[in-house]
């Protein structure tokens, strides 16, 4: 008996204690206790009361309405003398108007036409009214620029490229209808020394890759730096006219391939047979990966969003992307006018995710306002006056201040020249290097099953 | 015979109240998601302190207070103030009064900081540091919590993040959340910076590079908006609920209806959210694995004969399959740890120059 008693008193303490606290097994944080800061002086926490801060803060919005007060009467003071000193009342207001010009006339100079022509042309591809051709795209925008340059020739010798890498694609075996196999043979053309065959005239013709060209590779001193036929003339490129003619190239054997655009920076996407993007980097004719381009560090995740970096590019938006070159030329060669602002706009109008075009638009702007200024300088007008009265004036830098917001917002970043050369460098080191063999093998073993 | 009888009245006795004790847990639970659910549908008032403690208060049984932990925060709060007040920042833009803020909390929580009361008075504030002792919760979900933190100064990638973001708000300036592989930091920002980061796991303030540079980050998840976009007040909210579905889901893992809701209710307010969207495919791996285990089978391809289980494998692969699409990448462990130490180690590589530059202190 005395058993059982001891089994019942055993029991019910065990019900005890776990009735008590059913969470034994759950881990134990006790409540809060006040601990993190070590605090010497216990006065320290004397908060203001409410109503002190309400009458803090009353105090505080009557000084600022003061000043507010105070500096609106200065300015039209100084407004008040300035139109004093000059004698400027609302008569010479309309006269002084009349003198300013708000706007830019076109550059109607001889070699305008040339520019014209080749914007209505790139425009009718992009409307569908002619059939997309990257090539004459290519060479409209360089023409404008040099007109020496004679599209027969450069046909003939884009086509006198395609020959080459047709006869590397029999040779190897390689199928019309194998989209990797066609981009892999134009990637060995463009990166690596090819030795083909002409069955016709039984002779070896040799290509030597196409390098990177490390002298003005922004095209400061010489624009023709940035040009296709430049490289085809030398051999020697960079990252604008690099992925141009391989794009050209692509185009002209029915190849898909896409162009992406980084800071500063374009560079070559296709898919591979399993559907999966990859990069070529043709500055140093490397298979790079994204980790490569993100590493540059001035890529944001806003500009990845608002997808105007690392985006793929299909032939039309490439072709439209033209148009941003050939305003690049323009610039160049004509300085800011109207005609930049009609070419961005268009571009603007098909691929709203264009950088270039909203930089172009925003530097014209802020142009104009520039010369605006000048004007009234010359006339010794004070900024007062035209900040104030110039509803115009105040339109353009409107413009300019928004434009500039709407790139801050897309995530653009400069990056500077030096930074640019540094990166584009660590492309040399092993590891990247390492990458690239690895990933052209794979590449390669795609291609021949 | 009396003693038979005795024991079962014991054991009775001992089964109620272990029920009663559950159902008091569930209750608790039902109340957290029915406040956050408030907070969503605009009927309750938006507070992110509120949704960090209700979650917390849930899963711990009701053993806090929030009278405590709102007098803690306020404390903290007026910490920041204090030590704002006694080092200026050099810089002068109109926004200065909010980043005076940011740079406040900061300290407060990054460093050892000493406050002057008087000429013969001081204080002295110890910074949080990184708990690296099960960093995801595996084995002590208490691990990711607020109230962990302020308790043993000791923070995660979840806990220190959520801390900064509700002292920033007691302050009254706004911080945004931010979404990495297995990570959270914070957004803010600055006219004269813009957007920047601040990482509070190593007390630095990281470029996108660095985030990226974890390897596992997929190209399309940030085209998506998935990781490294701020994340709103509601979107903030959605996190808790699916940390009270987590919580829950420890303490009952096979009562699948209430975690099925808080991965519903998250992802209405936060489509993208990856941790809700794996929640919601393994509510139907679970629910096949049930129907497996009714029918006694060992082998998934056996139960596809099933029509119920087709259906609930195939909408299950869909989710898989659109989780892997927008661009979510599961990251290991190690590969965690390595990439939060590579910012210790390449601090030059990674560090955001212009900020630093920008927000330097006079003292």
């Amino acid at each position: 008996m005395r058993s059982i008693l001891v089994l019942i008193a055993f029991l019910w303490a065990i019900n005890i204690a776990y009735g008590q606290s059913p969470s034994a097994s759950i881990p134990n944080p006790s409540l809060p206790t006040f601990s993190a800061p070590a605090i010497q002086n216990p006065q320290y926490n004397r908060l203001l009361s409410t109503q002190e801060i309400q009458k803090r803060n009353m105090h505080m919005i009557e000084q600022d309405m003061r000043n507010h007060e105070l500096d609106e009467k200065q300015k039209q003071d100084a407004l008040n003398q300035a139109y004093k000193e000059l004698g400027i009342d609302e008569e010479t207001d309309s006269k002084l108007a009349s003198k300013i010009s708000h706007s830019y006339a076109v550059n109607k100079a001889f070699g305008f036409r040339h520019f014209e022509k080749a914007f209505e042309e790139i425009s009718g591809m992009i409307e569908g009214k002619i059939p997309y051709n990257l090539k004459r795209a290519v060479f409209l925008t360089e023409h404008a620029y040099d007109t020496t340059l004679n599209y027969e020739r450069f046909e003939r010798q884009i086509a006198k490229l395609v020959s080459i890498i047709q006869l590397e694609m029999m040779q190897q075996n390689i199928s019309p209808n194998d989209n990797l196999g066609k981009i892999m043979a134009a990637f060995r053309f463009m990166a690596d020394t090819l030795r083909v065959k002409n069955p016709v005239l039984e002779k070896t013709i040799t290509t030597y890759p196409k390098t990177y060209d490390f002298e003005d590779f922004y095209g400061m001193q010489d624009y023709h730096k940035m040009f296709v036929s430049k490289l085809i003339k030398t051999g020697k490129g960079q990252c604008h006219s690099l992925p141009l003619l391989f794009l050209i190239l692509c185009q002209e054997i029915n190849a898909k391939a896409y162009l992406s655009f980084s800071p500063e920076h374009c560079y070559i996407k296709f898919k591979d047979d399993k559907g999966n993007l990859n990069n070529i980097e043709l500055t140093n004719q490397m298979f790079t990966t994204d980790q490569f381009v993100l590493q540059s560090g001035y890529i944001t995740s806003a500009a990845i969003k608002s997808r105007i970096y690392m985006d793929t590019l299909g032939l039309d938006r490439i072709i439209n992307f033209t148009l941003n070159d050939l305003t690049n030329s323009y610039v160049k060669k004509y300085g800011y006018d109207d005609f930049v602002l009609k070419c961005s706009k268009r571009v603007l109008a098909y691929d709203s995710k264009s950088i270039h075009a909203y930089m172009h638009i925003a530097n014209y702007y802020n142009v104009l306002g520039h010369k605006v200024e000048t004007q009234y300088n010359r006339l010794n007008i004070p900024r007062v006056y035209y900040f104030s009265e110039d509803q115009k004036f105040r339109e353009i830098i409107k413009n300019a201040i928004d434009y500039g917001k709407t790139i801050d917002n897309l995530g653009f970043a400069q990056m500077p020249p030096e930074m640019y050369q540094k990166w584009l460098g660590s492309l040399k080191s092993e590891s990247m290097k390492q990458q690239h063999l690895e990933r052209r093998k794979i590449l390669s073993s795609m291609t021949e099953f | 015979m009396r003693c038979i009888a005795l024991f079962t009245l014991v054991m009775l006795n001992f089964t109620f109240a272990y029920s009663q004790s559950n159902d008091n847990r569930k209750e608790l639970f039902e109340e957290a998601y029915n406040e956050l659910e408030g907070m969503l549908k605009g009927t309750e008032k938006l507070s992110f302190k509120r949704a960090v403690f209700v979650t917390e208060n849930a899963y711990l049984g009701g053993r806090l207070d929030y009278e405590t932990f709102n007098f803690r925060i306020a404390e903290y709060a007026d910490l920041c103030t204090k030590i704002s007040q006694q080092h200026q920042l050099l810089y002068k833009e109109s926004d200065l009064k909010t980043v005076e803020k940011y740079a406040s909390v900061f300290r407060f929580m990054t460093d050892t900081v000493y406050y002057l009361v008087d000429d013969s008075a001081y204080f002295k504030t110890t910074p949080f540091q990184y708990d690296f002792d099960d960093f995801w919760g595996d084995k002590n979900w208490t691990k990711m919590f607020v109230t962990k933190l302020l308790d043993t100064n000791l923070g995660n990638c979840h806990s220190l993040p959520f801390l900064y973001k509700i002292l920033c708000e007691e302050l009254g300036a706004n911080a945004y959340l931010a979404m990495a592989p297995n990570h959270t930091y914070i957004k803010l920002y600055s006219k004269k910076t813009g957007w920047f980061n601040t990482e509070l796991t190593s007390a630095y303030f990281p470029i996108d590079a660095w985030i990226m540079a974890s390897g596992y980050i997929h190209l399309s998840a940030i085209q998506n908006g998935i990781y490294m976009d701020t994340l709103s007040q509601k979107q903030s909210i959605s996190v808790t609920v699916i940390d009270l579905a987590k919580g829950y889901e420890r303490k009952f893992p096979n009562d699948i209806d209430f975690i099925e809701k808080c991965a519903d209710l998250a992802l209405e307010y936060y489509p993208f959210y990856t941790n809700a969207l794996l929640l919601k495919a393994e509510i139907f791996k679970k629910r096949f694995e049930a129907i497996m285990k009714k029918e006694n089978l060992s082998y998934p391809s056996q139960a596809l004969s099933i029509p119920e289980a087709r259906t609930l494998f195939n909408e299950m692969e869909k989710r898989y399959y659109h989780i892997h699409t927008i661009g979510y990448r599961m990251m290991p462990k190690e590969m965690y740890i390595s990439w939060l130490g590579e910012l210790k180690m390449q601090r030059d590589r990674y560090a955001n120059k212009e900020l630093m530059m920008n927000l330097k202190s006079t003292n």
